[in-house]
């Protein structure tokens, strides 16, 4: 499409250069004041040569896109290394000159040393693959020679015969050759082995694509595996989760203050101490169902015990990660029941003070029952511990005056907030 | 306030499951959807390749319909990153490659030495054509240089005007007279012979003998 628009582009400007010279050169010259500042030289495209254009994309592409690259590129490192330590290239050790790296057009020569030191790790690492890295700097240098034939200016490694001749010769009879290209969504690594001779005869090669294996191999550089391999110790982990998890929290619940004109008196917040189960439907653990039983025990001030069920869904992408905090939202139902002098803050009229010193002395018992609708984010880390924030609606508090209102949706009402603390078992 | 948050609310709830299908990113605009390459496989098969997002196919569901899974991947270079034509070319690389030396396999004898050569308007897309050819030749087991064959400067400065399409046979019977090439050596050489086009072409040279191969 790039060509059609230039040429459409420059028509326009042609046309308009005959009729418009005198208009088109004073805006000319406004824009190039308005758009002086690089983010607005940046936004007129238009003004631009194509080259610059793509160098300018090039450059945005490369500082977006060369983390996310190289560890995919890693990966097939790391299949390729893998499969010379299961079948090596070679029937003993063998010096190789890494010859060339060469990546997408755009990504530069820093994702060049990236995978360049990536392969050199692996190799050092893994002695099994009968390949031994020889130093060679003027491999890669420009060589120029001349003799009765003619004069040849390329670098070393294309004319190793010249390298010998100079005295550069590294002694390795091998030069290594690794391409990376983006090819759609795959990346495709090319390696290829030469004869360190003036024909660079390939004597091994392998093409690799991220296409054909796991999105996640979730290898160690330090002890490769198979591709199979990594799979299986991936599912384990996935697996050994299990579908069911015991909580155990620790929650506090703070009412909403009560409105001054009512007079109310605010409530303290509960205390909860709460445990249960949590039932994960599928592997990716994007939704998950949980029952809680609570209970809770302040002398002088109140008792009681609560249930909960709640509905977990996770927020932060399609499957929890095991390496990074999942974000999950919550919807809850509840129903509590509260013992003591708090509870007659509960009820749906001002406490006096004999009814406290009654309630306090145990002269009368109060009790008080609410059920509670609530919703919330929980982050959780590698599904062991979280941390929660809720908000709960409690209809038939609602005419306590002793309990305000954080927010009000009209029918809907956020009567407490909570926060809490789980680990899980 | 609280209405404007009630809906956020509702609306984190109901996005989880929409956060990653491609159908469901109206908001990021036709130029982020174009960037998805998209393939629907098996359901069996996506389990094998995504088993955290995709459940494994139950024996009964499995016997009453069959199910697919849409697997979209994100190009990794966009489009709209490099010319438009070498996007074309380097995304298909492989299929393209395949193809030409499907044409060459059969027409070398076995262990004759295969030199490549590319004449394409970007030097770092002919490079890249250029060492696919030549890996793909080695893996279907032909004796591959790594090397460009060189030709004198007189003849370089002479092909250098005439169209690709003029000055790869000329190329050809030049590397033999020459004697860059002798005996069983075989020359592949890639070409895209109009600019505007996408597809790539290629000949084979034998014994100074030029032959179009597609």
């Amino acid at each position: 499409m790039a060509p059609l628009r230039s040429s459409l582009l420059s028509s326009v400007r042609s046309s308009i250069r005959s009729s418009l010279r005198p208009i088109v050169v004073a805006l000319a010259a406004l824009v190039a004041v308005v758009t002086s500042s690089p983010a607005l030289a940046q936004g007129s495209a238009e003004g631009l040569a194509t080259d610059d254009l793509q160098q300018a994309q090039a450059e945005n592409l490369r500082r977006d896109l060369a983390n996310h690259l190289h560890l995919r590129a890693y990966d097939l490192l790391d299949e390729l290394v893998y499969g010379w330590t299961r079948a090596p290239p070679f029937a003993t050790d063998t010096a190789v000159v890494v010859a060339d790296v060469t990546v997408p057009f755009g990504f530069g020569s820093g994702l060049e040393a990236l995978l360049e030191n990536h392969l050199a790790e692996l190799i050092l690492k893994h002695p099994e693959t009968r390949v031994r890295l020889a130093h060679c700097p003027a491999c890669s240098q420009l060589a120029v020679h001349a003799d009765k034939t003619g004069t040849v200016m390329s670098r070393g490694i294309d004319a190793p015969g010249v390298l010998a001749r100079v005295g550069q010769d590294s002694g390795a009879q091998h030069a290594l050759f690794l391409d990376v290209e983006a090819e759609g969504s795959a990346l495709v690594l090319r390696t290829r082995i030469t004869t360190l001779d003036d024909d660079l005869t390939i004597v091994v090669s392998k093409t690799l694509s991220s296409s054909t294996s796991s999105a996640a191999l979730l290898r160690s550089g330090d002890k490769l595996v198979s591709a199979e391999q990594a799979r299986r110790e991936y599912l384990d982990a996935l697996q050994q989760r299990g579908p069911l998890a015991i909580p155990a929290k620790l929650s506090l619940l703070q009412f909403a203050p009560p409105p001054p004109e009512l007079g109310g008196i605010g409530a303290v917040p509960i205390v909860w101490l709460q445990t249960g189960a949590e039932f994960n439907i599928n592997h990716a653990r994007d939704w998950s169902g949980s029952v809680v039983i609570g209970g809770t025990y302040i002398p002088q001030l109140y008792n009681g015990l609560m249930i909960e069920a709640r509905l977990n869904r996770l927020l932060t992408g399609a499957s929890a990660s095991l390496t990074q905090p999942n974000l999950y939202g919550f919807g809850s139902v509840s129903i509590s029941t509260l013992t003591g002098p708090l509870a007659l803050i509960l009820r749906d009229d001002v406490p006096n003070v004999a009814d406290l010193l009654a309630s306090s002395t145990g002269v009368i018992v109060q009790t008080t029952t609410w059920p509670a609708i609530g919703a919330g984010v929980d982050l959780r880390i590698g599904n062991r511990v979280g941390a929660a924030f809720y908000a709960q609606s409690m209809p038939t508090l609602a005419a306590s005056p002793g309990i305000g209102r954080f927010l009000d949706f009209g029918l809907l009402q956020v009567h407490a907030i909570g926060g809490e603390v789980t680990l899980w078992f | 306030m609280e209405t404007l948050l009630l809906f956020w609310l509702s609306a984190l709830f109901l996005g989880g499951d929409q956060a990653h299908d491609p159908i469901h990113q109206a908001w990021r605009g036709r130029e982020q959807t174009r960037q998805l390459e998209c393939e629907r496989i098996p359901q069996a098969e996506a389990h094998k390749r995504f088993p955290a997002e995709v459940p494994a196919t139950a024996m009964r569901t499995s016997t009453m319909m069959e199910l697919d899974a849409l697997v979209c991947a994100r190009r990794v270079v966009p489009w709209g990153t490099l010319h438009p034509r070498d996007e074309v070319i380097l995304s298909m690389l492989g299929t393209e490659v395949a193809a030409i030396v499907g044409g060459v396999a059969g027409a070398v004898p076995v262990g004759s030495r295969v030199v490549v050569d590319v004449s394409y308007p970007s030097p770092q897309v002919a490079q890249k054509v250029a060492i696919a050819t030549r890996q793909s030749l080695a893996d279907a087991g032909h004796r591959v240089s790594n090397l460009a064959p060189l030709l004198a400067a007189g003849d370089v400065e002479v092909l250098a005007a005439l169209t690709p399409a003029e000055a790869l046979p000329v190329a050809c019977a030049r590397l033999f007279a020459e004697q860059t090439l002798t005996g069983t050596d075989a020359f592949v050489g890639v070409a895209l012979l109009r600019d505007n086009e996408t597809q790539l072409h290629a000949g084979l040279c034998q014994k100074g003998r030029w032959q179009w191969l597609r």
